[in-house]
């Protein structure tokens, strides 16, 4: 899990690796776990961490505002960063689609990571396979044409959390399944193992 | 960030670029290749093509949408970075019965690439938007009740 973080965030600052840098930056991320296990703690850890030096923006989309910030780590306590994520806060899927689908059109720096936190609650309204793949698909697209505005060398990362069932629920199994055939690499945070 | 096709589909594409590069036309073999792997959808994949129906359509962003004018007359609308298309054959074999890697639109798209005949069209950045938000968004309602209406002007 460690190394595919690793892999999400070296996409957005590829100078000094060494390596070649065709600006592959690694599959998306898709964060499944349980109610409370974390996932909201690490993405906002996750976010920090590719706000340090040498990224743009880093952009954090999720239904509801954060009541509080997380967990702190070390990073969460320099303030430089913080302001380097955007948050924003489409109230419905279809809000969060028209957002997705008009960032080409907001000037300024293209963000280095994009990240959306509660998944669940924007299938929860229950738009449809065709309209859950589109999500899905647009969220790929819009981290695409990041990298590609952020240049040669440098791409964006996506990542994406989901809660999901601690037992297996029947009903959420189609729409896992295809963001599962989506996205290719997946974290599952099991309680009570917490990672950070 | 590209998403990667197999490695055989990886393989035969960057064959017909190749070919096309030498000669301007896909070798008889390579035709044959790709039936094999996609059997039906190849055959009206490369009708696509020769009737010109791919349009790659972009904006001043630099952001870019693929449309294709289906053999029905449907225009559908095809997200080249991440193997999407707006097609009931994708949503029905790709997505829910992964029996196939991609509808016949998409793989006209890669071929089309490969060709290099694809038609370019140039919009401005919001008719982009709406574009990308006209296929799959007309069934949602947004969170008061409405629902989306377009109005795109004819260039």
């Amino acid at each position: 899990m460690a190394e595919t973080l690793r892999r999400v965030l070296s996409g957005g600052n590829a100078a000094g690796t060494g390596e070649d840098t065709t600006a592959e930056s690694g599959p998306p991320v898709l964060l499944l776990g349980a109610q409370g296990s974390g996932k909201t703690s690490l993405m906002f850890a996750t976010a920090l961490e590719a706000a340090g030096e040498g990224c743009g923006p880093v952009l954090f989309l999720t239904r509801r505002p954060l009541q509080r910030l997380p967990r702190s780590t070390r990073a969460a306590r320099e303030p430089l960063r913080l302001q380097k994520v955007r948050f924003q806060y489409p109230p419905s899927t279809l809000e969060l689609l028209q957002l997705l689908a008009s960032t080409h059109e907001v000037p300024g720096p293209a963000p280095c990571l994009l990240l959306l936190d509660g998944l669940e609650e924007y299938l929860a309204e229950d738009p449809g396979t065709q309209e859950a793949a589109y999500l899905a698909a647009l969220l790929l697209d819009t981290a695409a044409y990041f990298s590609h505005r952020l240049g040669s060398n440098r791409s964006c990362g996506l990542m994406v959390a989901l809660e999901t069932q601690v037992e297996a629920d029947g009903a959420d199994a189609p729409q896992l399944t295809l963001l599962q055939r989506t996205y290719m690499v997946q974290g599952e945070n099991q309680l009570p193992q917490r990672v950070i | 960030m590209a998403v990667a096709l197999p490695e055989v589909v990886e393989e035969l594409l960057s064959e017909m670029a190749a070919a096309v590069r030498d000669s301007a036309r896909i070798p008889d073999e390579l035709l044959l290749s790709l039936k094999f792997v996609f059997g039906s959808s190849a055959i009206q994949a490369l009708d696509l093509v020769d009737r010109q129906s791919i349009t790659l359509i972009s904006s001043p962003s630099g952001r870019r949408v693929y449309q294709v004018l289906g053999s029905s007359g449907k225009t559908y609308t095809c997200l080249a970075s991440c193997h999407y298309c707006s097609c009931p054959a994708f949503a029905f074999s790709v997505l829910r019965k992964n029996d196939s890697l991609l509808c016949k639109h998409l793989l006209a798209i890669y071929i089309s690439q490969v060709m290099r005949n694809c038609q370019q069209l140039s919009v401005s950045d919001k008719q982009l938007t709406d574009i990308l938000l006209m296929e799959e968004t007309r069934s949602i309602k947004g969170a008061n009740g409405t629902s989306l209406s377009f109005n795109i002007e004819a260039h």
